[in-house]
């Protein structure tokens, strides 16, 4: 059997360097070969941040350029400006805080009217953020955060990073993991991918939808093994299930992704082994025939 | 403006990482543990029974105001902060507001303020140290439900170092606790079941529930576990910390140990190396009466070897000490002329029993080395020297100068011979694979309100 010709295209193994954050342009890493005879995605360049500052919750794409990040005492609208990432504006949650060992935060845009849900683990209120004239403004509480399919909306199982709420067709609650831009699929607590129909693959808390049929998610890796973004095929008979895996240095704590013409740009919020936080910028396409 | 960093791309590389890394799943809420002990306290509420059961119980019910770090310094308990006033004659203890019993009700510096006068009016060493050194006019004050206020006659080192000790925990009305689990079965039995509390100061464990279930014998350890009927015991693993040292004590009063050469003479006689390499795996030929953690040693002890006893002695033996220990102890007594009677008692018991010599492990109440020599000072009457130097440690806030004086309590205590030291013994524990967390606290404590297992 002949073995396929090398791809020009990305490595399955992703490496981030610990370069200055005087390094500001966002360089093409230079393809490289592979020996993986199918690749599901091409990584077309990475990049990432300085350290960030404060842990990171939850992410999502607020538009095109914009990104929202999520911590456990505030949100944050960040804005790419050519290659860098600039805060627009930042808004700290209400109080008070409850005492948790890990918290858990959720995002839900609502890109149509220019906001977004914010609920995290720390508070039994979900927040309602505008963005208007340049900066964030509250607008409203709820005791749930609204969901697409959950009429009673979403909570956090007190002191705890489980969500509870009763999604149509979705698997059952408790939730570890849930997306919005993944409508029927969650994260269980025990750490397996989940739709409403079956058992998928194993996988951490952080999903996002990458293009019709994908999804990236975080790996269940315990303790002291490499942490990986997972590629995982949605569609197709068998289930979901994983077709790549991007070995990242620290924990994926969140994920988002954003269509960007024939690419995605996915970001990855990274708790490096020091405990800082950076997001890891990734833009991807789907390999061509 | 956060300036993104160009990254590159490497097949095959293999990124430096540093031995324990955060996960992507975890820490992860859920799941349950079961403990398997040996020991059996009689009862849950704070001080009124020691050893490692009782400790590991203590830690999981019950909260103390602060507690100690691995420097013997004060580190947040119940309280997170803490002030000093008056050239460090008043401590302002700042209480969370958001602290709360198992049964809901507001933990309040008046709960506070009972359990330090319940500590105070305890047998406890700690307290009797605290006691000594509070104001007599003004001792204590609450001056609103937030704060509680402790005040010396003068300035002190180590000033709330004793309210860390396991009798001075908070408690409720009914001997409530607030720490991170709460007792299910109120009664001792067989197994002690606790769930996790939501309303926990740091927020609620992780684990869902710990049983501490009670197997008869150290020998039938390792068989519940493999049989998956316990996830962690006491017995060889990775998890392991010196954790007491094992002291032969003499009673002065008795002949032949009135004479300091016949006090000497058994200390030469012990082989201490020996004991450690064939009996006491992990542990540490002691060279001093504190674990290397708490003082670490400044010269080797070695006593110069005596002349031979011909005394027939009573020796009592605490049910914990090694029987191959405690009979090579006896051996090496006598090789020396001494004819040994020795009778094992409970531990709890040891320490106080009238007999010419005691065998026993022995750990500190807190592990802060001055409290814990003044401790030891206690088990064994002592001259001027130890007590003197002690004194003065006290009073010394200077944290290098006040080591030095603890040197030299050390140093004059172990001089008089009327305690021995043998070794430093190792606490271990084994864990079945997939639990992370688990760590011991510097009195090597098993602690698990960090723990998590893995799906």
């Amino acid at each position: 059997m002949s073995r396929p010709a090398p791809r020009r295209r990305t490595a399955l193994v992703l490496g981030v360097l610990h370069l200055s954050s005087a390094a500001s342009l966002l360089v093409a890493a230079p393809p490289l070969p592979t020996p993986s005879p199918a690749p599901a995605v091409d990584v077309l360049s990475t990049s990432r941040t300085a350290p960030l500052g404060s842990p990171v919750l939850d992410l999502a794409f607020f538009d095109d350029d914009r990104l929202v990040v999520l911590g456990p005492e505030g949100v944050a609208l960040y804005r790419w400006d050519g290659a860098d990432l600039a805060v627009e504006s930042r808004r700290p949650l209400t109080g008070p805080f409850l005492a948790v060992r890990f918290p858990g935060g959720l995002l839900r845009v609502a890109e149509g009217d220019r906001a977004f849900w914010a609920l995290t683990s720390r508070s039994d209120r979900a927040q309602l953020f505008a963005f208007e004239d340049k900066r964030l403004v509250e607008r409203q509480e709820a005791y749930a955060l609204p969901w697409p399919g959950c009429p009673g909306g979403l909570r956090y199982r007190p002191g705890t990073n489980l969500i509870e709420g009763t999604i149509t067709a979705a698997p059952a609650a408790p939730y570890l993991g849930l997306d919005d831009t993944v409508p029927g699929m969650a994260v269980s607590p025990e750490g397996i991918l989940r739709s409403a129909t079956g058992d998928g693959p194993p996988a951490g808390p952080a999903l996002a939808a990458l293009w019709p049929g994908a999804l990236a998610a975080s790996s269940p890796g315990p303790p002291g093994e490499d942490d990986a973004i997972l590629i995982v095929a949605t569609a197709g008979a068998g289930g979901p299930r994983v077709l790549e895996s991007l070995r990242v240095e620290g924990a994926v704590r969140a994920l988002a992704a954003r269509g960007r013409g024939a690419s995605v740009r996915l970001v990855a919020a990274v708790e490096e082994p020091d405990e800082a936080y950076r997001l890891l910028v990734l833009d991807l396409a789907r390999p061509q025939p | 403006m956060l300036r993104l960093a160009a990254g590159a791309l490497l097949a095959g590389a293999v990124l430096a990482w540093p031995a324990v890394a955060r996960s992507a799943l975890g820490p992860r809420y859920g799941g349950e543990v079961v403990i398997g002990v040996t020991e059996w306290p009689p009862s849950l509420q704070p001080g009124t029974s020691r050893g490692a059961t009782a400790s590991l119980l203590a830690g999981l019910v019950h909260e103390t105001l602060v507690t100690v770090d691995a420097g013997g310094l004060p580190a947040p308990g119940l309280v997170p902060a803490w002030t000093s006033a008056a050239g460090g004659r008043e401590w302002r203890l700042t209480l969370p507001d958001a602290a709360v019993f198992h049964d809901g009700r507001p933990v309040t510096a008046d709960d506070a303020l009972a359990a330090v006068r319940r500590f105070l009016a305890s047998d406890s060493p700690a307290a009797a140290w605290l006691r000594e050194g509070l104001d007599r006019q003004a001792p204590i004050d609450v001056p609103d439900p937030l704060h509680l206020i402790l005040r010396f006659g003068e300035p002190r080192a180590a000033a709330l170092v004793p309210l860390a000790a396991a009798g001075a925990a908070v408690v409720g009305p009914r001997g409530v606790g607030c720490g991170p689990f709460i007792p299910l079965s109120p009664s001792p039995g067989r197994r002690y079941r606790l769930t996790a509390f939501g309303g926990h100061v740091r927020g609620r464990p992780y684990l869902d529930a710990v049983d501490v279930a009670l197997v008869g014998s150290a020998a039938a350890l390792p068989a519940e576990f493999q049989a998956e009927k316990i996830d962690v015991f006491a017995g060889e693993g990775p998890l392991s910390a010196l954790a007491s040292s094992l002291i032969l004590a003499l009673d002065p009063a008795r002949p032949p140990f009135d004479r300091a050469e016949a006090r000497a003479a058994v200390a030469a006689a012990i082989d201490r190396d020996d004991i450690v390499r064939r009996l006491l795996p992990g542990g540490d030929a002691a060279p001093s009466l504190l674990l290397p953690d708490l003082l670490p040693p400044m010269v080797a002890y070695a006593p110069a070897r005596g002349r031979r006893l011909d005394a027939a002695v009573s020796m009592v033996v605490g049910t914990d000490v090694p029987p191959l220990v405690s009979q090579r102890v006896v051996a090496s007594l006598g090789d020396i002329g001494l004819r040994v009677d020795a009778v094992a008692v409970p531990p709890a018991r040891v320490r106080t029993a009238a007999h010419g010599l005691r065998l026993f492990l022995w750990w500190p109440e807190v592990p802060e080395a001055g409290l814990a020599l003044h401790e030891l000072r206690a088990l064994a009457p002592s001259a001027a020297a130890p007590r003197d130097a002690l004194a003065a440690a006290d009073r010394e806030l200077d944290p290098e100068r006040r080591r030095a004086l603890l040197h030299q309590a050390e140093a004059a205590l172990r001089e008089e011979g009327t305690l021995i030291p043998i070794a430093s013994v190792p606490v271990s524990y084994r864990a079945r694979p997939g639990l992370h967390g688990l760590r011991l606290d510097p009195s090597a404590r098993l602690v698990l309100e960090d723990a998590w297992r893995e799906p």
